[in-house]
């Protein structure tokens, strides 16, 4: 009888632990996550919920070329989300323009993309030297959530390096 | 044999330790209601585990 009831004490502490793996495993997936996919030239990043925090996240983008912007929410949760999103572009904290202003409403366990287009030659101003480059700030805000991305206007006098073929 | 035990003792605080480490560094992630849900089960998984040994007569 003292040796069943001993197990028993056992097998509910394997339950307990059992159960935080479990609440590990649910609560980390559960919530809501953004994903934003940047494409600019030949370059191409993409930024997960959590490495937002962890890194300083940038891309360069040609003088006249544009940025390809597909931020996407996906809600993980068992009621719908709201919010606003809205993005600007900041210099020398200054607003340079408002790129999107777009409510959003998510089924729940559903995704929504946005997407928008930076063109570097809209940014700039209209005084500007082309040898020189620029660097704006992209600021996200859904909801009390905002996220910050650095645009780097390359000047035309960027140099180009042509790869030498190796000799055979 | 005493030495034997002492190297048993830092290895299992090795292992508590490293698994607080990644547990507390995992919980910055979890929301309010898992937070409680894991420290109930946290303060069960113990008493559980300190009634088992009970039993065994430590």
């Amino acid at each position: 009888m003292a040796a069943k009831r001993r197990n028993l004490y056992l097998y509910l502490t394997l339950a307990c632990f059992l159960g935080i793996i479990l609440i590990f495993v649910f609560d980390g997936y559960m919530g809501v996550y953004d994903t934003l996919t940047v494409k600019s030239g030949e370059d191409e990043q993409k930024i997960e919920g959590a490495n937002w925090e962890r890194d300083f996240w940038s891309t360069a983008v040609n003088w006249g070329e544009k940025a390809f912007f597909y931020y996407e929410v996906d809600n993980r949760r068992f009621s719908a989300y709201t919010a606003d999103i809205e993005v600007s572009v900041w210099h020398s904290l200054e607003k340079v323009s408002d790129i999107l202003v777009q409510s959003v409403s998510i089924d729940s366990f559903d995704k929504k993309q946005v997407e928008w287009v930076v063109d570097a030659a809209e940014l700039v101003p209209a005084d500007a030297v082309q040898s020189q480059g620029y660097e704006f700030t992209l600021y996200i805000k859904r909801g009390e959530i905002e996220r910050r991305f650095v645009i780097h206007v390359r000047s035309n006098d960027y140099p180009v390096k042509t790869v030498p073929v190796p000799p055979r | 044999m005493k030495f034997e035990y002492v190297l048993y003792g830092f290895g299992i605080l090795f292992c508590i330790a490293g698994v607080g480490y990644l547990a507390a560094e995992y919980v910055k992630y979890l929301s309010d209601v898992g937070k409680i849900c894991s420290l109930l089960l946290t303060v069960g998984l113990f008493t559980f585990l300190g009634k088992y040994f009970e039993g065994l007569g430590w």
